[in-house]
């Protein structure tokens, strides 16, 4: 288990890490999520003992080895650049880690080269054990970079935005088969990632960072489907947002537009609601009765992105609905259609202004 | 390689080729016509006069001081040059800048200047005069006066070189030394030097080219023992002023081979230091999946 203890770090005046707390179970691959500059790789370049926090600890294990260097803290280390030795092949760089260790813990040459060569197995690139980094692609210089990092049998694998060097496809085929391995060899595993799908995709926690701090942290599913703020919900996915104010139980949007939602009082209070939550219909009725016409629309894969302009509040609003409820619907630009929002949550937050 | 149309279209090809003649006449009257020159004084009389000339005592010895010379200055130059570029791209404190300026000093000095600062400093009547004179000890007027002027003149040439190197390295190949247990020794030897190498070896040269050639400090604090305190550049000095024309150009023909093959050995580290820069590029294998 890894314990960050109220760690605090400053670079000149900005605050890049403000008193962070917090706990990683064993075993989990665990996600530091979060807009950039929002301290998520500053906190993972700590707990490796790559950066030192101005204020407070880290323990590992039930060991402070907050004044531990790197190499003493059982970690592998995978860097966004690869941060390959361009001047050894594959199988030398995969080595390195073993054969800089003092002499009585050295294995032996013959132990190395077995060893190395089931790494370069295990990621799949045995094949390449003699080739220079400078002739690989992308995807397999991180795959080389990860058996370096594998090679000294760290406790705590750590990746600094390990995919997004890499183009689209790569990037899904790496992260699944990290997810793989991160099941078969089972070691406690920390991400650094800006990209929430990759971070909802493959971590079993998700711990997502705004402004030096932790804002929420849960499986996957717990923060996507109860996020603690705005930003949170902000940050998962597309929103169409609202603001307003709450009167006994009601939210009225500031451009008062006739519909409500229960909620505590509070006098600022903001209201998302996601593309694909609001449905949309050609005819007023109960739950349909925000007014609005159709400004343009275009498909993206499997569904019709549609904006829409509030006829009373001119908000723009991106409506997300399948094709084929699209065709029912013969909707054309300047329809008038009502949108249901019921779905819409109301926060009551200052991380709104994301 | 891409034409530059630009130029070689219509009205410029008049002005390119009187251009590209001007070059080339600047080029032969200012640098091959005198080397030729160099060439023919030195072996006016012959080649056995030549060999006579540059075997002769006090002439050999010359040689074997600025040899000594450069290898010392060089030696020094290129530890404090990794060094100090490692301090300045690795870390940023207080008085960075100051360091980085204060190692072009000796850029911006006039040698002669730099000589005379260490009589200032090291001579009868300098600073640290008496207590020399009182152990015993000799600076200046003596080798190593001409080791400290020559190590001091030739001083920012590896720095200058290596930090911009080191600057597009960055620190990750160390942190993921670091990381995978290197120790600081490994780190130097098995990480840093191999990726600076070509840089280094570019810087190094440059710097006993320049050793070799020192003139104007080296005069200052060498007080002309001839056999003793002159250097190769200094030599032919006093053989010129000697009269004795054939004996000056022999030498001074010797610098000029050292210096051609310098730049000849120049080209060939930038090539490669072109090609290990670029290796960042896509490779030939395939991604297999």
């Amino acid at each position: 288990m890894i314990k960050i203890d109220t760690i605090t770090k400053m670079f000149g005046d900005f605050i890049a890490l403000d008193s962070i707390n917090h706990a990683i179970d064993h075993g989990k691959l665990v996600a530091l999520l979060g807009p950039s500059g929002c301290g998520k790789t500053t906190l993972l370049r700590i707990i490796a003992g790559l950066e030192r926090p101005d204020s407070g600890s880290v323990i590992m294990n039930n060991v402070d080895v907050s004044d531990k260097s790197p190499k003493d803290r059982g970690i592998g280390f995978v860097f966004q650049h690869y941060a390959l030795f361009n001047h050894m092949t594959v199988f030398e760089n995969t080595a390195f880690g073993l054969r800089v260790k003092p002499k009585k813990d050295r294995p032996d040459d013959a132990i190395i080269k077995s060893k190395v060569k089931d790494l370069l197995k295990l990621v799949q690139l045995d094949w390449l054990a003699d080739a220079y980094p400078s002739q690989l692609s992308g995807g397999q210089r991180q795959r080389v970079a990860l058996a370096r990092a594998l090679a000294i049998e760290p406790k705590v694998l750590l990746l600094d935005e390990p995919f997004s060097a890499l183009d689209a496809t790569v990037r899904r085929e790496l992260r699944k088969w990290i997810r793989q391995l991160h099941d078969e060899l089972h070691i406690t595993s920390i991400f650094v990632t800006h990209d929430q799908e990759e971070a909802m995709e493959i971590a079993d926690t998700v711990i997502i960072m705004n402004d030096g701090k932790i804002v929420q942290s849960g499986t996957p599913d717990s923060v996507y489907d109860h996020p603690v703020n705005s930003f949170v919900y902000n940050f998962l996915g597309d929103v169409n947002r609202f603001d307003g104010k709450l009167h006994s139980g009601n939210f009225t949007a500031k451009h008062d537009s006739g519909w409500h939602y229960a909620h505590n009082d509070a006098s600022e209070v903001v209201g998302m609601i996601r593309p694909h939550e609001i449905d949309i219909s050609l005819e007023p009725g109960d739950t349909f009765s925000y007014k609005a016409h159709v400004t343009s629309y275009r498909s993206s894969g499997p569904v019709m992105k549609i904006q829409v302009q509030g006829d009373i509040d001119m908000q723009m609003i991106d409506v997300e609905i399948s094709k084929s409820r699209f065709c029912k619907l013969t909707i054309d630009e300047g329809s008038i259609v009502y949108l249901n929002l019921q779905e819409i949550r109301v926060f009551v937050d200052e991380g709104a202004g994301i | 390689m891409q034409k530059q149309y630009a130029i070689e279209t219509g009205d410029n090809k008049f002005s390119l080729i009187v251009f590209i003649g001007l070059t080339y006449f600047f080029v032969i009257v200012i640098f091959i016509l005198p080397l030729l020159l160099v060439a023919q004084m030195a072996f006016e009389k012959g080649f056995q006069e030549y060999l006579r000339n540059i075997i002769e005592n006090d002439t050999l010895q010359s040689i074997k001081l600025t040899i000594v010379t450069t290898l010392i200055a060089t030696g020094l130059n290129t530890v404090f040059g990794i060094g100090a570029a490692w301090l300045i791209t690795k870390y940023s404190f207080r008085g960075r800048n100051i360091l980085l300026t204060i190692i072009d000093v000796p850029f911006s000095v006039s040698p002669v200047v730099s000589g005379m600062m260490f009589v200032l400093l090291f001579g009868a009547n300098g600073w640290f005069g008496e207590i020399l004179s009182a152990n015993n000890i000799k600076i200046i007027f003596a080798v190593p006066g001409i080791i400290l002027a020559t190590t001091f003149v030739t001083l920012p040439f590896v720095v200058r070189e290596l930090i911009p190197v080191m600057e597009t390295i960055g620190k990750e190949f160390e942190e993921a030394a670091v990381c995978l247990g290197a120790n600081g020794w490994n780190l130097l030897f098995k990480v840093t030097l191999p990726s600076i190498k070509w840089g280094l070896l570019y810087g190094v040269i440059i710097c006993s080219a320049r050793s070799m050639g020192e003139f104007g400090a080296v005069s200052v604090v060498s007080g002309h023992i001839r056999g003793v305190t002159t250097t190769v550049p200094l030599q032919v000095e006093m053989l010129y002023n000697e009269y004795r024309f054939t004996a000056a150009f022999s030498l001074a023909s010797l610098l000029m081979c050292i210096a051609i093959i310098t730049i000849v050995i120049k080209t060939v580290i930038e090539d490669k230091k072109v090609k290990s820069n670029s290796t960042n590029k896509k490779g030939s294998f395939n991604d297999k999946n």
